[in-house]
């Protein structure tokens, strides 16, 4: 058995997963070759980490914390700022576009700059090219 | 008292039925949550609220068949991802925080921690370990960590993990199968450097 098929195989090795031979084939191996005996005993070592992660325990008090939070949070609070929450957003966006178009409107009122730039479009400048020439050029302004 | 029994009980709003809820399902849904969160009062908390949110939902909560375990379940995986996500965020500005430190007027200014000072073999070795454990799950395609999760830290079978993945068994197997070997090359790639 070569050193990558081995290493591919270790967390099923340490799993016991693989069939019979296979695990055989690889305890020999093991105990020959220093590197991929150093790797399993590493991986080994991390898995035997989430078996003791396993074995910890809930809180032995969390009935009375849990006790404790429903008693100050009554289930009706959820529901009311699941529907109040979207009408208060609603409601803003609502009065965010109002205020946007109020203001728009405030630049097209007649007095502004851009209303007096259109009013000048209307008036046409002309200029002579020449004392003989009967033609105009024109210019837009 | 069977599922159906104690959720009945539950949308009646009886405190007694989500004791008995709390007593039969508090340490399963635990492995579950240290799986995800690697930490004990993580995990705990995370077993709380999945509670109160069945106390909150209860009076709703319509289920075909027995299913309030798989209910159960799933507001935990979904529990668990979310604040492994909020986490990884806080993570992010915490390590921003370090580097930098509000002046008198103010103003926020950069600081280049000494990196010589951080001893490495400061850290216990069991801390590292759980560091490149919980590292390498988290990095795990999602799918892939929740099915590793739920068959490893849960022994759940791959048909009862299925369900509440909302997926066949074979897919839950080659999952599990793609995850070790994913944990496999990124812890020992960790532990060589």
């Amino acid at each position: 058995m070569t050193c990558k098929s081995v290493q591919n195989n270790l967390i099923f090795y340490i799993e016991k997963s693989l069939p019979d031979k296979q695990l055989s084939e690889i305890e020999q191996h093991l105990k020959h070759c220093k590197v991929c005996a150093e790797k399993y005993q590493k991986l080994l070592a991390a898995y035997q980490f989430i078996e003791s992660e396993k074995q910890s325990n809930v809180n032995p008090y969390l009935w009375t914390r849990i006790q404790a939070k429903i008693q100050h949070k009554p289930a009706t609070q959820k529901t009311w700022q699941t529907v109040l929450q979207p009408v208060i957003l609603t409601l803003i966006v609502i009065i965010g576009l109002f205020l946007g178009i109020k203001l728009g409107q405030l630049y097209t009122h007649p007095h502004t700059s851009y209303n007096y730039a259109q009013s000048l479009n209307d008036t046409t400048i002309f200029y002579p090219v020449a004392d003989n020439e009967s033609e105009y050029l024109l210019f837009e302004p | 008292m069977d599922e159906n029994e104690l959720l009945n009980r539950l949308k009646q709003r009886d405190p007694k039925a989500l004791q008995t809820a709390v007593e039969k399902y508090s340490n399963l849904l635990y492995k579950v949550a240290i799986g995800f969160m690697h930490d004990k009062q993580a995990a705990d908390d995370i077993v709380q609220d999945v509670f109160i949110k069945l106390w909150q939902a209860a009076p709703k909560l319509n289920f075909d068949k027995n299913k309030l375990s798989t209910w159960l379940y799933r507001v935990t995986v979904n529990h668990c991802l979310n604040q492994v996500k909020r986490d990884k965020f806080k993570a992010l500005f915490q390590d921003i925080s370090k580097f930098t430190r509000k002046t008198d007027n103010g103003a926020i200014e950069i600081e280049i921690e000494d990196t010589i000072n951080l001893n490495p073999h400061q850290y216990t070795e069991n801390k590292e370990l759980g560091q490149i454990i919980e590292n390498a799950i988290n990095n795990l395609p999602k799918k892939q960590r929740i099915a590793f999760i739920l068959t490893k830290y849960r022994d759940m079978s791959a048909k009862q993990a299925a369900e509440i993945m909302k997926t066949s068994p074979a897919n839950v197997d080659v999952l599990v199968f793609r995850a070790k070997k994913n944990l496999q090359k990124f812890i020992l790639k960790q532990l060589k450097s």
